[in-house]
């Protein structure tokens, strides 16, 4: 492990070389060219392969070898290292010996480790996207022909060298607590793993807010906060690790479910890092580009993995509170995008127009994609719709294993049918009673849709006046969502002024989405009255309606055709696809 | 092919771009043809970086578009900047990189692979004489230094067009001349070049063309010595006369094409509207109706009054 610090020094180190040795080739001419020699061959082949890495990763690689950040952090980290072995040598003599102390040394190398990959390493690449932006160097580099996805790229590929970096650094002192007993493998690769996940979604999550504003003020302020919320975090973090490392020897390793609950945390990072990614992306697009369909799809990931593992682990575990949780989750996860997302503009640039989808299954299936506050509502309610959907699906099919005579009114044969299909199949003991589930369900769309389309309405109106920012458009939701809830709790304590003991819920609660719910997952007694939850269902489905004919003039975009000039210069780039091929829906 | 005459390499097309209240760029549209020289001239905050700015695609107009060989600078930023190179009014650079490092890192940014890369850094390095200076740190370059690197960065690509916002400004009178010779050089080579500053004189003698802006509104185009003879028409005439200036300045003062007569000692001035040879004809009357002339000098007006003409009268 200890070569590999070696190697990814000497391949940074060849990179410089090797491009000053080019200079220096080029400008001493051909007759140096008339030897060929061993030496020369390498430097043309590590050349090839610089061409092929991203040009912001090479820069700074050789940046990175004569920064004095880089020098500095790697250097404390070498003798923090070194001064924790010897303090640690030192003072356990004669108990270190024979006693197991792998775990006490570890904790010493791993904060000196975490320290550069969750503080340093995310505030660099903040800091490095944020430089560029600040000295004009990101104009520069965004009139060249990397896109901006390739910049984002390769800032996060030069904070994952900076970390490989660090790993290696410190890889011989991590094998050295191995050797000292009292610590296992499997611990040392979670702790080091998540340490590695955890760094790489700082530093995109770094990354995204070094976009998020231009002004200097803002960037300053932004910057404060940030370097506090990862300190925050790294001690948070450290502490958390430091225990897990200490208590290693309980961790249920053999249990599958402990595995398969780190796989469930790990699945998330996935959808997490990528959303930040495009988010970052997106905002140094430039503004003709279509931003928002890229961001849409990401945002479709986390349902996947949230409505998947939750019906994995109440029928794994056979836990019904799965099927409880999953709908208010998907309800505010879908409440909390749509309110940014309606925030768009409908205003789609000729050249978004040209990649609309044309048939009529792509303009159906995809036109929701395309940018826009009336299609971003749509998105986030048929989304939510289709997970409710799947979980009504998976509740009823449980609650079918478990009592088949559900089925008994669509005749004997069902029945019979059903249970032949399903032999093998064991029933979940614990389901959640349809009677109060779907109740609750109707309710949470019907909140969803509702307070979403009525806050989508008023920025309608507002944008009559003036223009809504994003910003705007989410704190108008806020106010909207949150004033549903005050109001009506108000209003109540006036009524019964001085008198609390009948402070119940009654039907002017039915805005107050937090106690309705409230009433129809955990009330005391008989729950929720009928005519409650299908009076915001019903309220709920007729403002996405409205919102739909709302959203009729954004829908009507057709795609355009590209203009002639473009087409002459697509046909000089690409002679061979000249041929109109229809191969996906989008055609 | 037919295309490529077709349509000109720089259109800006009722061009506008407001901040606020403040109309950076008002209806501002021409024309450039290809392999010229346009000087964009015009004082302090007239717009000349906001328009330049939309053209390099780096910022987008309220309304109209600009663009580059056909393709619009709103939506085809990308087919644009293959074809772009800009130099902006500022310096953007990097610590901890040396001038080789700098260009080389632009041209992986333009795609630029293997050998093709290795040659377009030693043409733009011996082009800007950077050569000397390839492993020199960048924060040790002077002003000249810098506008040379900042060329050889806009120029990596081999683009057709150049935007080069005020590249003389600061400059010392030397590092001006071999900006000015660079500049031709391209127009030589092929390319068109877009270039600013707030000082006609400086860029007479290199453009084939310039445009006058003032508040964001284009007040002349046209080449150096049509706008001047459009915006005076008329040209100093000074002469020396022996004895009877006074009855010269009557003799003059009855004449139609004729105005401005002022009597200074010996010497009478006037402005006289018409060409050369009207002024040749004039010159004859005069010794046929016996004046001593012993001297008859005449100038147009310099660039100087003409750029204060264009610019002080029509937008107030
Ligand atoms: N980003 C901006 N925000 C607000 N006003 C701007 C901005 N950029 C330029 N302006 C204003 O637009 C006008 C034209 O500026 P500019 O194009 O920089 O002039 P020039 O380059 O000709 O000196 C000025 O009045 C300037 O204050
Ligand atoms: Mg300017």
């Amino acid at each position: 492990m200890s070569s590999d610090s070696t190697t990814a020094t000497t391949d940074l180190a060849a990179l410089g070389r090797s491009a000053k040795g080019d200079a220096l080739h080029d400008r001493l001419g051909p007759e140096r060219d008339s030897i060929p020699s061993q030496w020369s061959r390498i430097e043309d082949m590590l050349d090839r392969i610089g061409d092929r890495l991203n040009p912001i990763l090479v820069k700074e690689a050789r940046q990175a070898m004569k920064s004095r950040q880089f020098i500095v952090t790697f250097s404390l980290l070498l003798i923090f290292g070194w001064l924790w072995t010897v303090l640690y040598v030192a003072f356990g003599v004669p108990g270190i010996f024979y006693a197991p102390v792998g775990p006490g040394v570890l904790t010493g190398y791993y904060v000196v480790l975490s320290i550069p990959l969750l503080i340093v390493v995310p505030y660099a690449a903040f800091r490095s996207l944020a430089a560029e932006r600040e000295d004009g160097t990101y104009e520069l580099l965004s009139i060249t022909t990397l896109s901006a996805g390739q910049i984002v790229q390769g800032k996060l590929g030069s904070a994952l060298l900076q970390m490989v970096v660090y790993y290696s650094a410190l890889a011989p002192c991590i094998a050295f607590t191995y050797l000292m007993r009292g610590i296992d493998v499997v611990t040392i690769g979670l702790v080091l793993g998540y340490t590695f996940v955890a760094s790489l979604l700082l530093s995109i999550f770094g990354l995204m807010m070094a976009t998020v504003t231009r002004s200097r003020h803002w960037q300053i302020l932004l910057s404060v906060v940030f370097v506090m919320a990862l300190l925050v975090f790294g001690f948070f973090w450290d502490m958390g690790v430091i225990a897990s490392i200490v208590n290693s020897a309980e961790l249920p390793y053999t249990e599958p479910v402990f595995w398969l609950t780190n796989l469930c945390i790990l699945s998330f990072a996935v959808p997490i890092g990528l959303l930040c990614y495009r988010i970052a992306a997106g905002q140094i697009t430039f503004a003709s580009e279509n931003r928002s369909t890229p961001i849409r799809v990401v945002l479709m990931m986390p349902q996947f993995l949230l409505v998947g593992w939750f019906i994995y682990f109440w029928a794994e575990l056979d836990e019904d509170e799965a099927m409880w949780v999953l709908p208010c989750i998907l309800g505010i996860y879908w409440v909390g995008a749509g309110s940014l997302l309606t925030g768009e503009t409908a205003q789609l640039s000729p050249r978004a127009m040209r990649e609309l989808p044309q048939s009529l299954l792509g303009r159906m299936a995809f036109t929701w994609f395309n940018p826009g506050s009336g299609t971003g509502y749509m998105f986030a309610m048929l989304n939510l719709l289709a997970a409710l959907l799947v979980t009504l699906v998976a509740v009823s099919f449980g609650q079918m294993l478990k009592d088949p005579a559900m089925l008994d009114p669509l005749g004997g044969w069902a029945r019979r049918l059903f249970i032949s299909l399903t032999t093998n199949i064991e029933p979940i003991q614990q389901v959640p009673d349809l009677g109060e589930w779907i109740p609750m369900v109707v309710c949470i769309f019907g909140y969803a849709a509702g307070y979403l389309g009525l806050g989508r309405i008023v920025t309608l109106i507002a944008r009559r006046a003036t223009h809504v920012s994003m910003l705007a458009t989410f704190l108008c939701h806020v106010i909207i969502i949150t004033g549903g809830v005050l109001l009506p709790l108000l209003l109540q304590a006036l009524i019964s002024w001085g008198d609390f003991s009948t402070f119940e819920y009654t039907s002017l609660q039915l805005t107050n989405w937090i106690w309705t719910l409230y009433e129809t997952i955990d009330a005391p007694g008989t729950g929720l009255p009928t005519y409650a939850w299908v009076i915001v269902g019903v309220v709920g489905t007729v403002v996405l309606l409205i919102n739909l004919l709302l959203t009729a003039r954004e829908v009507e975009h057709v795609r355009l055709k590209a203009p002639r000039r473009v087409q002459e210069d697509e046909a000089a780039l690409h002679p061979v696809i000249a041929k109109p091929h229809k191969n996906s829906p989008w055609d | 092919m037919i295309a490529h005459s077709s349509h000109p390499i720089i259109e800006f097309r009722r061009l506008h771009r407001y901040f606020g209240l403040t109309q950076a760029v008002h209806d501002v549209s021409f024309t450039v043809g290809r392999g010229q020289v346009f000087g964009y001239i015009g004082p302090n905050g007239a717009g000349k970086t906001t328009s330049m700015r939309i053209l390099a695609t780096l910022d987008l107009p309220t309304w109209g578009d600009a663009f580059v060989d056909g393709f619009s600078c709103i939506n085809d930023p990308d087919r644009v900047r293959r074809r772009l190179g800009f130099m902006p009014d500022y310096f953007g650079t990097y610590s901890d990189v040396n001038c080789y490092e700098y260009l080389d890192f632009f041209a992986r940014s333009y795609g630029l692979v293997g050998r093709e890369r290795h040659r377009a850094l030693k043409h733009t390095m011996s082009f800007t004489r950077l050569d000397e200076l390839a492993e020199k740190p960048i924060r040790g370059l002077s002003k000249g230094m810098k506008q040379r690197l900042c060329l050889g960065r806009a120029m990596i690509h081999d683009p057709s067009v150049l935007i080069l916002d005020e590249p003389a400004n600061g400059l010392d009178p030397r590092a001006r001349i071999e900006l000015r010779e660079m500049i031709r050089q391209l127009a030589a080579d092929g390319k068109t070049v877009l270039v600013s500053s707030h000082i006609l004189t400086e860029l007479a003698e290199m453009c084939d063309v310039v445009g006058i802006i003032e508040r964001g509104q284009l007040l002349a185009v046209g080449s150096v010595a049509e706008i001047q003879k459009q915006q005076t028409p008329h040209r100093e005439v000074k002469v020396r006369v022996i004895g009877s200036a006074r009855s010269l300045a009557e003799w003059l003062g009855a004449r139609a094409d004729v105005s401005n007569v002022k009597l200074e000692g010996e010497f009478c001035r006037f402005t006289h509207e018409g060409e050369r040879e009207s002024e040749a004809a004039l010159l004859r009357e005069l010794v046929l109706a016996n004046f001593a002339i012993s001297e008859f000098g005449s100038h147009s007006q310099s660039l100087e009054d003409v750029f204060m003409a264009v610019t002080r009268g029509v937008v107030q």
